[in-house]
């Protein structure tokens, strides 16, 4: 076969829409695709045996050396949703709060609230079958719901655009409204500081701290970013604010989030300074701002980031020690700054 | 910390394209009138020959102005720049732009070749504090609302505020009243959209109006709508300078267009900086 029809061959037997609902784009190299899902589903195959019996074993998931480890190789899909729930405290707190998330819902309203969540509920994955408004269900209306009745619980928040991607995942895995909304609250309420209350300290903070991991790792790309004047949040509040949803593949962001229910935060950091190592000489070429701007968004496609379970191992190898007391530190210190600076 | 600094010239007399044009440097910019190759080019695309491109998408060009997009979440910035930039329209493929963005194009402007670099930005309140940073080495300010949407009208002051308060005093503004194509009810009239820009002109503004003929054709008439209003953003820059304020109307195909009507006023500060002649 030549490569033309290699190609064509591996398109005809790769669905056009991902497991998740989601229609693979018109550039899709589907037989890169396919040549690393034979591999993966081997691994996925092995994890999905492993966890059964973890699972089966403890009759829930503690924290522990053997979690971490398991949670680093990926969450086998049919496990995801119970144990994020475990991990993250979401399900304690579910627990402790029976019909919480009805009467929020059923309570007083909000108009500006309902308004601001109306306008994105077109501009959520529409690319995604399951949120068209044909679908059956739709998706949209699970979505409305998870984001009122957050906006109601956590009013110094509200909603915040960035939110409903998070959100759609949310529910395109746990496939459960109530579910969604109390990971939601684990991630905007617990795991992420502060990244949407309407002055976004935390969002700026921790853009701030990458930039000095930058500088501490990788010091001659923030000598770039400093010739040229650029602003981080230019080039990294996306992936902070969406988790990196819609920025790098579904399947490593899934394996992103995984981490990031069992170890906080600082999982970003990980990624963010893998994608950004790894490119070095390739970011270091270029001369101007736009240039700058376009290398980070190259940067966070192709096989380097498809390949979830190689990239899952790289961020935990690539970005040397990375510990929550250099975090915290940086975090204290940034934050200080940016107030001084009003 | 990651502090903006002010850009650097490393390219000799022709500012690098990092150093777009502010009131400070706009004397230098006049100076990189020769044509030649944007630092932006397409990393991917195919190497130019050391003459100025022909179409509109090319890499070399005489000047170039930052120009960036406006208002409430939801109004359709993103759809105006899409369409302005690809001559695209796909209705509900766009997703809620989460913090700023820019797209570069070269348009051809009475045979000058004009480097717009457009930015995009989230609409949503909280995302100003991270946005209005870039507001100060911007030429022009494309200020939208929609049409349909009352709130989105209402709050167009609170927009001016922020820009009085973070762009450049002479910055060029354009009022662009969205969705005049939706099948929603329309709420804001087109005669509020002139009094406010009158209410402008109350505070000294001296206007203009331009009127462009009605297109022909609804999708060539939505492509060409957002690219009049770039061009005449792009116009109105290169006019710049002594003329003080201006206000120009685009008047497009009623049934077939989104844009409604742009209006430039040109705040009137006495020390204007001259902006490059061509």
């Amino acid at each position: 076969m030549d490569p033309a029809e290699r190609a064509q061959a591996a398109r005809a037997r790769v669905p056009r829409i991902d497991p998740y609902g989601f229609e693979r784009p018109e550039d899709f190299d589907y037989e890169a695709y396919e040549e690393f899902f034979s591999t993966y589903l081997v691994i996925l195959t092995k994890r999905a045996i492993k966890w059964s019996k973890l699972l089966k074993g403890s009759g829930g998931v503690r924290k522990s050396l053997t979690v971490k480890r398991y949670v680093r190789k990926g969450i086998p899909l049919e496990h995801r949703a119970r144990v994020w729930m475990a991990m993250s405290g979401a399900q304690a707190q579910m627990d402790q709060n029976p019909g919480y998330y009805r009467r929020l819902l059923e309570g007083e309203g909000s108009p500006s609230l309902e308004e601001a969540i109306r306008t994105d509920l077109n501009r959520t994955f529409p690319d995604n079958v399951r949120f068209r408004k044909t679908a059956e269900p739709c998706l949209q209306k699970t979505l409305y719901n998870v984001l009122l009745a957050y906006g109601l619980h956590n009013q110094g928040v509200g909603y915040c655009q960035g939110m409903n991607f998070i959100a759609g995942y949310l529910i395109l895995i746990t496939k459960n409204e109530e579910e969604s909304f109390w990971l939601l609250d684990a991630l905007v309420g617990r795991i992420l500081p502060d990244y949407y209350s309407p002055a976004m300290l935390g969002l700026k903070t921790d853009q701030e701290v990458l930039a000095e991991l930058v500088r501490m790792k990788l010091p001659a790309v923030a000598a770039l970013m400093d010739d040229h004047g650029v602003l981080w949040t230019l080039l990294v509040s996306r992936w902070f604010i969406c988790l990196f949803v819609d920025i790098l593949p579904v399947e490593t962001v899934l394996r992103i989030w995984d981490c990031l229910f069992n170890e906080g935060s600082k999982i970003i950091f990980r990624v963010a300074l893998t994608l950004i190592k790894q490119h070095q000489e390739f970011i270091l070429e270029a001369n101007s701002v736009p240039d700058i701007c376009d290398k980070f968004k190259q940067i966070t496609k192709g096989d380097f980031v498809t390949e979830c379970h190689t990239f899952m191992q790289k961020i935990f190898s690539e970005p040397g020690s990375l510990s929550m007391t250099t975090i915290t530190r940086l975090r204290e210190r940034c934050r200080a700054a940016l107030l001084s600076q009003g | 910390m990651s502090r903006k600094k002010t850009p650097k010239n490393k390219g000799g007399s022709v500012p690098a394209a990092s150093t777009l044009p502010t009131a400070a440097n706009r004397s230098r910019l006049a100076c990189s009138r020769t044509a030649r190759p944007g630092p932006e080019a397409l990393p991917k695309g195919p190497p130019q020959s050391g003459r100025p491109s022909l179409g509109g998408t090319g890499d070399f060009y005489d000047v170039a102005f930052k120009v960036m997009l406006v208002g409430d979440s939801g109004v359709g910035k993103t759809c105006l720049l899409v369409r302005f930039k690809d001559g695209a329209f796909l209705a509900g493929t766009f997703i809620s732009t989460v913090g700023i963005d820019f797209r570069n194009k070269v348009l051809d402007v009475d045979g000058t070749k004009v480097k717009l670099q457009i930015w995009d930005t989230a609409g949503q309140e909280r995302f100003r504090s991270v946005t209005h940073a870039y507001y100060r080495d911007a030429h022009a300010l494309l200020l939208l609302y929609d049409i349909t949407n009352k709130d989105s009208f209402d709050n167009i002051q609170a927009w001016l505020t922020e820009i009085q308060e973070y762009a450049q005093q002479d910055v060029v503004l354009m009022l662009l009243g969205n969705k005049v194509d939706s099948t929603q009810e329309r709420v804001v009239k087109r005669e509020d959209g002139e009094k406010l820009a009158k209410a402008m002109k109350l505070r000294r503004l001296l206007m203009r109006s331009i009127v462009i003929p009605a297109l022909q054709g609804a999708e060539t008439a939505i492509y060409k709508g957002s690219q009049r209003a770039a061009l005449q953003a792009a116009r109105v820059c290169q006019e710049g300078g002594s003329r003080g304020l201006m206000l120009s109307t685009l008047n497009l195909a009623d049934t077939s267009s989104t844009l409604e009507e742009a209006t430039l006023p040109r705040s009137c500060t006495g020390n204007l900086c001259p902006l490059p002649r061509l």
